[in-house]
């Protein structure tokens, strides 16, 4: 039988301190992930602490003048990098404390789930600590992890931005393309398509990046989404291979992804009626589209 | 017995300044007043600095007459209580008096009259003349009317006077004179200033009293005893003190106020700087000659990031970071170096809620700091200059600027009577005027930067292909149902709280799942053969078994187990020895059992068992042993007890410093 290693030092209780939960910048808890967050977003958070430093000094046996910090850390499992962010320093203050932590997590050291540590550490002893009082200066007395998702599993349409002016086949005003070949429908989604956004046009990704104010972001998304739509559709009802069986692309192809978007527009509807209306009616089938995903939504 | 005499003075026939005005010299600051008197009198202290000293040592004392002690001092040292003066009411119930003693200091030297002449004339100017300029180089004060702080400090104001020095004849002299400055009156026809000495009248002028004399009215109130050369210095005592700060109900508030007061004006000299400054003032506070705590700055709360600038700007100028300014503050017509201001950011104390007076530069950065830490030369805080609040409301900001030594008289120039602010329009149009001007505003100029606000755009904003589109990828995954990818998006199911793990360093899940979980233990080799030889032939004997009569097999024991029991504590035992005691349950099942622990050294914040010890390391062992019974026994195994084996267990485990361990208990069957 083998006991719980112990520290060798007497710990903060747990209920001295209690840590509230981790906010974005606007005061708003994160839930246990992090959504919309993509390796080009800085993540700043704060968190508010209340520490009852009478109650710790008791516990740990230490004298007034002991003093402590708190610090918050973060660790992402996917970089496998962390970092503390910067301690508040508590001195030998006493009594009931609120302390605000803040952290920034660069988003190109981070990913996957990210820890979110804090910590009630040591800073000095006092001039005399009891034999088992904490003495060694950073001596974690109470710590709390909290576990959020910055990335997870749910889809996310492939996007990147690209200065068209430096990019030989595209013309240097236009605002997006959709990379991809219509013709090759047995693809992987991830890596055979993507929308390329030219970020040279700063008014254009200043209304596209993530938490933007600009009023005209959310008309836009939604042109977007409908303009990416009409040109799969218009493509694959195109494609010779794909009208005659559908349903043979596999998992998590390009095929695949437009067969179960017009799946999900028209349902019940077979794709080779929906060839003919493109053909015949190319006007109602962009206005069922529109009426699928919004124009302004 | 000593007796001292009073003598109140009259006005001459060409006049004189009446005392009242005296005390309006230092105006009205918007300071306690107990910090004033703190300041203005440690800052006279650090003026008086014997030239070739390092630094200078200062006791603040507290003390309370009662009974004899009160008898004494109203019979034999403030006698006869001149008219006007709240003395008289003050000696007749207990007495409170507060000193300020420096060490390391020159005392009050040169002639003890003003009439006479001498090269020296500290105690002419601290006790006769108002208002004389300092002749002290780069000195803190520049006034000299520091020494009205004590008598505005005195409910009754009157100050005694207490000084080991060099006279004129080159030998230590200790001094000590009685001092008040009251209203101006009329006795018997005769109008009188309010300034009162109390000492040895000698032609017509109160002299203080000396040496032997002095030893004794100083010993009388219990002031630092003042002898050899390491003694010089002075005791100024505020008799009847009145500063109380509003709020401050007990006496040792008062001191710890004092103790405040200290850490936020005298810092910079209070800390050490390594491999650049030594500190040079050392303070000492007693409550009725018991000592008081002092705050270390290094460590204090909001003091820490001034005194890391400090450390900085002790330094050679170096590279700026994201979190540290330094900069050279120049002039730049007429050109010239005003001084160097290093500001570091940092994540906001925490916000002090208590409400009880505190020193101003603590109720300044109460809510945030976000301060530069003004000084001249003498290092000395002048004022905690407040620059923009932080942007992000959360990053703040402490800075110090320390003026260059070229332009200190410029900046000297520039504070009122109290040393606490720098006004330009008070320095006489010109240079000097021009420096405190454009060195006020260049340090609010970088106050700004380190508030953020003219932060350049981060890096990751400014790369227009880097721009995060995460909402914007997320948006569209609408047009692909069924498809995965990295974004951690939550579907209609209600967002949860994150989860929360370990509070306690090393503990761990498998830790917390193996808690309280039977665990059985180990059958002695012996017992381990009987068996299977059992097995193989019942009769247990090698007979065969149809030979004799049918022996009943014997029914195999069940092991012994052992569970943990609750958390370990931690523990001093009788000895004075540090402990860890870890409980635990014993089940025998009725077996002759010996258990044996082995203390296993735990690295990785508990997560992996450390195999081999460093060098000269000690390895932990175990203490003790008690059984269930209450029985304690030593060394690293015990044999159990019959009669005292099932229950709950302690083995006791020296705690070694630094090192996390637990313990791997076997309870082993040995018959």
């Amino acid at each position: 039988m083998k006991t719980a290693p112990v520290t060798p030092y007497l710990p903060a209780p747990a209920d001295s301190v209690s840590a509230r939960e981790w906010t974005t910048p606007d005061g708003k808890p994160i839930s246990d992930r992090f959504e919309h967050w993509d390796p080009f977003t800085e993540v700043e958070l704060f968190q508010s602490v209340d520490l009852d430093m009478g109650s710790i000094r008791d516990a740990c046996r230490l004298g007034q003048d002991a003093a402590f910090a708190i610090v918050g850390a973060w660790y992402s499992h996917r970089t496998r990098l962390g970092e503390a962010g910067l301690p508040v320093e508590l001195g030998t203050v006493g009594g009931l404390v609120r302390v605000p932590l803040r952290l920034v997590i660069p988003g190109s050291q981070s990913g996957g789930r990210v820890d979110l540590r804090t910590r009630v550490v040591l800073r000095h002893p006092g001039l005399a600590p009891s034999p088992i009082s904490p003495k060694r200066v950073g001596a974690t007395l109470w710590s709390d992890e909290v576990t959020v998702a910055f990335e997870g599993s749910s889809a996310r349409f492939p996007v990147t931005p690209t200065d068209f002016a430096s990019t030989p086949r595209l013309p240097d005003r236009g605002s997006w393309i959709l990379d991809w070949d219509p013709e090759d429908l047995s693809g992987p989604v991830l890596g055979g398509l993507r929308l390329l956004v030219n970020s040279g046009d700063a008014d254009l990704m200043g209304a596209l990046r993530t938490g933007s104010s600009d009023s005209r972001a959310g008309a836009l998304r939604a042109f977007l989404r409908l303009d990416i739509a009409r040109t799969i559709v218009r493509a694959v009802l195109d494609n010779d291979e794909f009208v005659d069986s559908p349903e043979r692309y596999d998992e998590s192809t390009v095929g695949r992804m437009a067969f179960e978007l017009l799946a999900m527009t028209w349902p019940g509807v077979p794709i080779k009626s929906l060839r003919v209306r493109a053909e015949e009616d190319p006007g109602r089938l962009e206005a069922e589209l529109q009426g699928h995903l919004g124009v302004l939504a | 017995m000593i007796k001292m005499q009073r003598y109140s003075e009259p006005y001459s026939a060409t006049g004189g300044q009446a005392a009242e005005g005296v005390l309006n010299h230092l105006g009205r600051p918007n300071i306690e007043a107990l910090e004033v008197l703190v300041r203005e009198a440690v800052q006279n202290c650090w003026d008086a600095k014997q030239p070739e000293a390092r630094g200078i040592t200062v006791e603040i004392g507290r003390r309370t007459l009662t009974g004899a002690e009160l008898d004494d001092v109203r019979d034999l040292v403030l006698v006869d209580p001149p008219p006007k003066l709240a003395l008289r009411e003050a000696l007749e119930s207990d007495l409170d008096l507060l000193y300020f003693a420096d060490f390391g200091t020159e005392g009050l030297g040169g002639p003890t009259r003003a009439d006479r002449p001498g090269s020296v004339r500290d105690f002419v100017d601290f006790v006769r003349n108002i208002g004389q300029p300092p002749d002290k180089d780069l000195g803190g004060g520049s006034f000299g009317y520091g020494k009205a702080a004590f008598y505005i400090a005195s409910n009754t104001n009157t100050i005694l006077i207490d000084t080991l020095c060099v006279n004129e004849q080159g030998q230590r002299e200790r001094r000590f004179l009685g001092c008040a400055l009251g209203e101006n009156h009329t006795v018997d026809g005769r109008p009188y200033t309010g300034r009162h000495w109390w000492g040895r009248i000698k032609d017509g002028v109160p002299e203080p009293l000396v040496d032997a004399e002095a030893d004794a009215a100083a010993d009388l109130l219990g002031l630092p005893a003042r002898h050899g050369v390491e003694d010089l210095g002075t005791t100024v005592v505020v008799v009847a003190p009145g500063v109380e700060p509003e709020g401050l109900s007990s006496r040792s508030d008062v001191m710890s106020f004092i103790g405040e007061s200290l850490a936020w004006n005298f810092w910079p000299r209070m800390v050490d700087t390594p491999g650049a400054t030594k500190r040079s003032m050392n303070f000492r506070l007693l409550d009725q000659g018991v000592r008081v705590r002092l705050p270390d700055p290094r460590t204090h709360d909001r003091l820490r990031g001034f005194v890391e600038a400090l450390d900085r700007l002790r330094e050679e100028p170096g590279v700026d970071d994201e979190l540290l300014y330094d900069r050279s503050i120049e002039c730049l017509r007429p050109a010239q170096r005003l001084g160097r201001l290093v500001i570091q950011r940092g994540v906001v104390a925490p916000v002090d809620v208590s409400g009880t007076a505190v020193p101003q530069g603590a109720r300044l950065t109460a809510d945030a700091v976000h301060h530069v830490a003004l000084m001249r030369n003498a290092e000395l805080v002048v004022r905690y200059l407040p620059g923009p609040a932080p942007i992000t409301g959360r990053m703040g900001y402490s800075g110090v600027f320390k003026c260059a030594i070229d332009v200190d008289a410029a900046f000297r120039a520039a504070e009122p009577p109290t040393h606490d602010d720098w006004v330009f329009r008070a320095v006489p149009k010109g240079r000097s005027r021009t420096f405190v001007k454009v060195a006020l505003e260049r340090i609010a100029g970088v106050s700004r930067d380190a508030a953020g606000y003219d932060l350049a755009v981060t890096s990751t904003a400014g790369d227009s292909s880097h721009v995060p589109l995460g909402e914007f990828a997320d948006a569209l995954a609408s047009l692909m149902p069924g498809s995965d990818g990295p974004g951690a998006r939550r579907g209609k199911r209600a967002a949860k709280t994150p989860r929360k793990k370990r509070t306690r360093p090393g503990q761990t899940a498998v830790v917390d799942a193996a808690e309280g979980v039977w665990v059985e233990g180990e059958v002695s080799k012996a017992d381990e053969d009987a068996p299977k030889h059992d097995r193989a032939n019942p009769a247990g004997n090698g007979t065969p078994a149809s030979d004799g009569p049918v022996e009943v097999t014997p029914k195999p024991r069940r092991p012994p187990q052992a569970r943990t029991s609750g958390e370990p504590t931690l523990a001093v035992d009788g000895n004075g020895v540090p402990v860890v005691r870890y409980p635990f349950q014993l089940r025998t099942h009725e077996n002759l059992v010996r258990l044996t622990a082995n203390v296993e050294v735990m690295a990785n914040d508990g997560n992996q068992v450390e195999d081999g010890a460093p060098l000269g390391a000690v390895t932990p062992r175990v203490r003790a042993w008690t059984s269930p019974g209450g029985t304690t026994s030593e060394g690293s195994a015990v044999e159990v007890p019959a009669d005292d084996a099932d229950g709950l267990w302690i083995v006791e485990v020296e705690l070694t410093e630094e090192t996390m361990v637990r313990v791997d208990l076997t309870p082993e069957v040995i018959g």
